[in-house]
């Protein structure tokens, strides 16, 4: 074997790692929506880790040692990257986007200045060479490229697994959903925040599981391995591949590695020796530049690796019948098994704005209870309030016995209150069956245990679910293709699926932000009824719209609201009679 | 009297929903026309249609004869037309007289910057007052002045006003209301766009068209609006003096299928 | 002391380079990552103007800073404007690119080697508490001129309050017929040719090297960061407090932890205070 071929099976060593790392990144930000440009830190965090604890105890290099085994070094360097990654991660993944980014760039940033400083422990920029690989002993030199061949491919074969295994499952679901329409999947009771933790934590583990490999392809660790090139190479791989698909991190891991190797081909003569190899950069950043501007969802776009991937799930027969969700259990209800909604004195202000001021007032199972008012008075604010995506400064807000003032907007979901939002953008990068099947799956089944342990854990439970939306869908008239992307679909289509998806949460009480607008006048009789359907099954219904006929038709109690308090309230025909809501809308005349 | 504004047919909306469904109307020179219609009737989609802020899916608009379709917005107040959008209509970080200047300069404004500055000054005593204070810092009716102000220091033949005075204290309305009506008789052509309050407002304009859902559901003089009940009707939907309670209105729809 | 002006030499090179980041994350909305490229690029074309070209020092910087500028123009009209409608994650990735493209350039053109410029700092004025080369004290005083040339420039020329405009209400300022075009390439111009100027400055103080750019990304982040982003004057003011901070935190801790200090004190300043440290401070109720 030559030194030709020794080389090439370097580069495929090389692709193999990076391939691995790329789905990973490919997990946290592709699936998981976190824009992380701290992979070089977490990875130079497991590498320090596992060679610092299986150096040799008596060895010439640091000053710390503790002589294990590589594979508890491994291991270890994967547990010790999670406990971090938790660590920073909870209270970095509070901040938006941007600022998130940025944090994990100047994380990356603090873990090299650690290593090139703490000299006695790491040899500071020089670093440390010769580090013991596993297999050594048992292999010559030139054997172990093989060995070191197969444990990286095998690594990135084991990736390619777990992602592909998570992609398929309604853990993967539930990453993309979050990673696109955070406020909804709060509003389906899903626990976002906890969920982008365990993410952090898990690719964390994945990271220092990783590294030592880089560590023995390198044969050595210095901090400039893990430098903000590492984080760009995978970032470009995962561009170039395409972002959120199955198989393009490692396509792209490999496209991007082979070319920028290919260039060590090229015979120059040495005072151009520079130049070739700062070609390598020139050509890592024309690709990305070029793909982002020709074809910025990558060689295979998310939509063709999920379409690939997904089969519509049949519908199994169920075993219990309800035609529609019944309320959410948790209420007891009154004596007629029947809940109320009460919003007590609540008060929100906005700086020196009043929003809402005082308000009071009463919603129950099997009504329809309308909230109307000129723009700015309020409406939207208190549905906030409500529904917890904003605090109270004052005042409760019960179901039947129960205070929800306090509560997140995810618990308040599963207490069984569930909002509409106003414009149906759902989540638009999954497909319609998708959107319905997330909003009814449990958070056992959605979990990354169950996720990563197979479709045994949720299965049966999808198919149920898949069941119940069949059933939904059937009742409320949705005739679209289930596979159809979300943003494909007109935007009837897409009211009448946002209709659906709350539903599936199966909603003890619904609000309804605005359902009229933007629907044909000629369909509204259509909405008018099917939301009188759904309360003659025991849903509540609370309802803010701007077209006051649609209310009058379609409301048993009226809520008139101006400027954030409540003018007065009363059935249809009344507040339509009454002079001072008239006035409110029309003004005083003349 | 000449048409200044026509529009036909215009279609617009925002990604797939279309908000405005073939709409048509005009305004001829030196009138005060009002477009009155309920929340999420599409009034500010039509102004933003009309200025090219939003692109137009079907339709043609004309000002002065020249057909605007496809001119860009910026173009517009160069050509004599400005809008005074309803919200975030000023530069919160600028000062009053940066606001105005901005304006002016964009535009071409005719004359020097001085004089425009001093005339305006001379109508706004209160934008004078404060004329080095951040946008930011005045009052939500000093707001609404000063970007009155930036759409007349350029002069325009058509000023398009949107909610102009929705969420301001009523003696400010006033103000503005008669300040409104002087820019007309002084000569320039005026849209105004409403939504709170319409029965104050419509006294002091020539026509007004109701903009309901997309559509353009009725265009009547003024006059006829104060009389009788139509707007009430607009608004609340026909028939509800004697709408049923909802469990007599299921068993007589059980009749009926 | 010594220190303490060193900190204001260093902030105020920080704060040339800062400024223009800051100013595109304002009007053209996004997180410029090739940023400190360009301040590279600035470094090595002043080394040619003054070693090479053996021309005056001050001749030189104004070289650098429009040479630098146009640069900048160029590869945004080219590269970056085509992608402007696909959001500012693609233009931050597509930058992130540029960043790489200009690094491999840079070394292909200039080498690996670092190289200096034969600069004269002149005599070392001493003030008793402290000493300070002339040349030092002009470097201070180029960048105050810039700072103030950029002051004047913003609030005193039409293409300048344009350019507020745009940064404080980018749909009002297209409605009200502010050519966009025109602010978005004389933003390029100004930021990259300030990235350059710093640049040409830092290569004066010491070495040039094409590492420079990378060792700056996360120090440019920080104290865009902690300065509020976008907001010009915050950036200045944080990159003063951070030069002087880690010129004189070495009299406090070992030298080789001041960055990890600085990044970790960044990493709590961001969860603590997610918009800056300077975003909402006590700002005049008056334009001057």
């Amino acid at each position: 074997m030559g030194a030709l071929g020794i080389y090439l099976i370097g580069i495929i060593t090389l692709i193999a790692f990076y391939a691995a790392v790329t789905m990973v990144l490919n997990i946290e930000a592709g699936w998981g929506g976190l824009w992380d440009l701290g992979v070089a830190g977490l990875m130079g965090l497991g590498g320090y880790f596992y060679v610092i604890t299986t150096l040799p105890t008596d060895n010439d290099y640091g000053s710390l040692a503790f002589g294990w085994p590589h594979w508890a070094g491994v291991l270890g360097a994967g547990l010790f990257v999670a406990a971090v990654a938790l660590l920073i991660g909870t209270p970095a993944l509070r901040l938006r986007g941007e600022y998130f980014l940025i944090t994990t760039l100047a994380f990356a940033e603090v873990v090299r200045q650690l290593a090139i400083n703490s000299e006695s422990v790491t040899r500071g920029t020089v670093g440390i060479a010769g580090v013991d690989r596993p297999f050594d002993s048992f292999v010559t030199p030139r054997g172990y490229t093989w060995v070191l061949l197969a444990m990286t491919v095998l690594a990135a074969v084991a990736v390619f697994f777990i992602s592909r295994r998570i992609a398929r499952s309604p853990h993967g679901r539930l990453l993309r959903a979050i990673r696109d329409n955070e406020p909804l999947a709060l509003s389906l009771g899903k626990n976002v925040a906890r969920q982008r933790i365990i993410t952090f934590a898990f690719v964390g583990f994945l990271y220092g599981i990783l590294a030592p490999l880089y560590v023995w392809y390198i044969r050595s660790i210095l901090p400039a391995m893990f430098a903000s090139h590492l984080t760009f190479t995978a970032w470009t791989a995962l561009v170039i591949g395409g972002i959120a698909s199955i198989g393009g991190p490692a396509i792209g891991a490999a496209v991007l590695i082979a070319l920028t190797e290919a260039l060590q081909f090229i015979p120059v003569s040495p005072e151009y020796a520079t130049a070739l190899s700062a070609a390598r950069w020139i050509l890592l950043g024309a690709a990305l530049i070029l793909v982002l501007r020709a074809r910025p969802q990558g060689l295979i776009s998310e939509q063709r690796s999920m379409r690939a991937m997904g089969r519509r799930r049949d519908a199994a027969p169920l075993s219990i019948t309800p035609a529609m969700p019944k309320p959410g259990d948790g209420a007891p209800g009154d004596a007629s098994g029947r809940s109320t909604l009460t919003i007590s004195e609540v008060t929100k202000k906005f700086g020196g704005l009043t929003a809402v001021n005082n308000v009071s007032l009463t919603a129950r199972q099997g009504q329809i209870t309308a909230l109307i008012g000129p723009n700015g008075a309020g409406k939207t604010s208190l549905f906030n309030v409500i529904t917890g995506f904003e605090a109270a400064d004052h005042g409760s807000i019960k179901l039947d016995d129960e205070e929800l003032a306090g509560l997140p907007p995810w618990r308040i979901a599963q207490r069984g209150v569930v909002r509409t939002f106003q414009t149906p953008v759902g989540f638009p990068k999954l497909t319609v069956q998708e959107n319905l099947l997330t909003a009814g799956s449990s958070a056992a089944s959605e979990g990354l245990r169950a996720g990563l342990i197979g479709p045994r854990t949720w299965e049966r439970e999808q198919s149920e679910v898949a069941g119940k939306a069949a059933v939904i869908t059937a009742e409320l008239g949705l005739t679209v293709d289930q596979n159809e992307l979300l943003e494909n679909l007109s935007s009837g289509d897409m009211k009448l699926v946002e209709f659906s998806r709350q539903l599936m949460a199966e909603p003890a009480f619904l609000l309804l932000d605005e359902p009229a607008s933007g629907v044909n006048p000629a369909n509204l009789d259509r909405l008018v009824s099917l939301l009188r359907g759904l309360v003659e099954r025991g849903i509540g219904i609370v309802v803010i719209d701007h077209n006051l006929s649609f209310i009058m038709d379609v409301a048993d109690h009226v809520y008139v609201l101006a400027n954030g308090a409540v003018l007065t309230d009363g059935p249809p025909h009344e507040i339509s009679q009454d002079e001072r809501v008239i006035d409110i809308y029309l003004g005083s005349r003349a | 009297m000449t048409t200044l504004l026509s529009v036909d047919g215009l279609e617009s909306g925002y990604g797939k929903l279309g908000v405005l469904h073939g709409i048509s109307m005009y305004c001829e020179s030196n009138e005060l026309v009002a477009v009155v219609g309920p929340n999420g009737a599409g009034k500010t989609t039509l102004m933003r249609a009309i200025f090219r802020t939003l692109p137009a899916t079907k339709g043609t608009v004309r000002f002065d004869g020249k057909d605007i379709t496809g001119v860009g917005s910026g173009r517009l107040s160069r050509l004599g037309m400005a809008l005074v959008p309803q919200g975030r209509n000023t530069f919160p970080d600028l000062s009053v007289e940066d606001n105005l200047r901005v304006a002016l300069t964009a535009c071409h404004g005719r004359g020097s910057v001085a004089s425009a500055l001093k005339s305006i000054y001379a109508d706004f005593p209160r934008l004078e007052e404060r004329r080095r204070q951040f946008a930011r810092t005045l009052s939500g009716g000093e707001r609404q002045m000063l970007a009155l102000s930036q759409a007349l220091i350029t002069k325009p033949t058509l000023l398009a006003l949107d909610e102009p005075t929705t969420g301001l204290a009523p003696a400010i309305v006033d103000q503005l209301i008669a300040g409104i009506v002087a820019i007309r008789e002084r000569g320039t052509t005026v849209i105004w766009v409403v939504e709170e309050s319409p029965l104050q407002i419509v006294k002091n304009v020539d026509r007004v068209y109701l903009l309901q859902g997309g559509t353009m559901t009725a265009e009547v003089p003024a006059s006829d609006l104060i009389e009788n009940t139509s707007m009430q009707k607009m608004f609340f939907g026909m028939d509800h003096a004697d709408h049923r309670s909802s469990a007599t209105k299921t068993q007589q729809d059980e009749e009926i299928s | 002391m010594q220190n303490l002006l060193f900190g204001i030499v260093s902030g105020s090179m920080l704060a040339l380079a800062a400024i223009g980041f800051a100013m595109v994350r304002q009007t053209e909305g996004f997180l410029n990552i090739a940023h400190a490229q360009f301040l590279v690029l600035g470094a090595f074309v002043g080394v040619v103007f003054v070693d090479t070209f053996a021309v005056n020092v001050f001749l030189g910087a104004a070289l650098t800073f429009a040479v630098v500028g146009i640069f900048g123009v160029a590869i945004a009209k080219l590269l970056l404007d085509p992608v402007r409608k696909s959001g500012s994650l693609v233009l931050l990735f597509t930058s992130i690119g540029i960043a790489y493209a200009l690094y491999g350039l840079i070394m292909a053109i200039f080498g690996t080697e670092g190289r200096s410029y034969p600069v004269d700092f002149g005599p070392t004025v001493d003030f008793g508490f402290a000493s300070i080369t002339v040349g030092e004290l002009l470097i201070i005083l180029t960048a105050v001129a810039a700072v103030a040339g950029l002051w004047v420039f913003l609030n005193r020329t039409v293409v300048g309050t344009w350019i507020r405009a745009v940064a404080s209400n980018p749909e009002l300022a297209r409605l009200r017929g502010v050519r966009v075009e025109v602010v978005s390439s004389t933003v390029w111009f100004i930021a990259t040719g300030l990235a350059g100027l710093a640049g040409f400055l830092m290569g004066a103080m010491g070495t040039v090297t094409s590492e420079m750019g990378w060792a700056n990304v996360p120090l440019i982040l920080a104290v865009a960061v902690l300065g509020g982003i976008d907001r010009i004057y915050g950036v200045m003011a944080a990159s003063m407090l951070l030069g002087v901070i880690m010129d004189m935190g070495v009299l406090v801790i070992p030298s080789q932890y001041v960055p990890v200090l600085v990044f970790g004190a960044l990493v709590v300043a961001l969860i603590v205070r997610p918009n800056g440290l300077f975003s909402t401070s006590r700002r005049a109720e008056y334009a001057v």
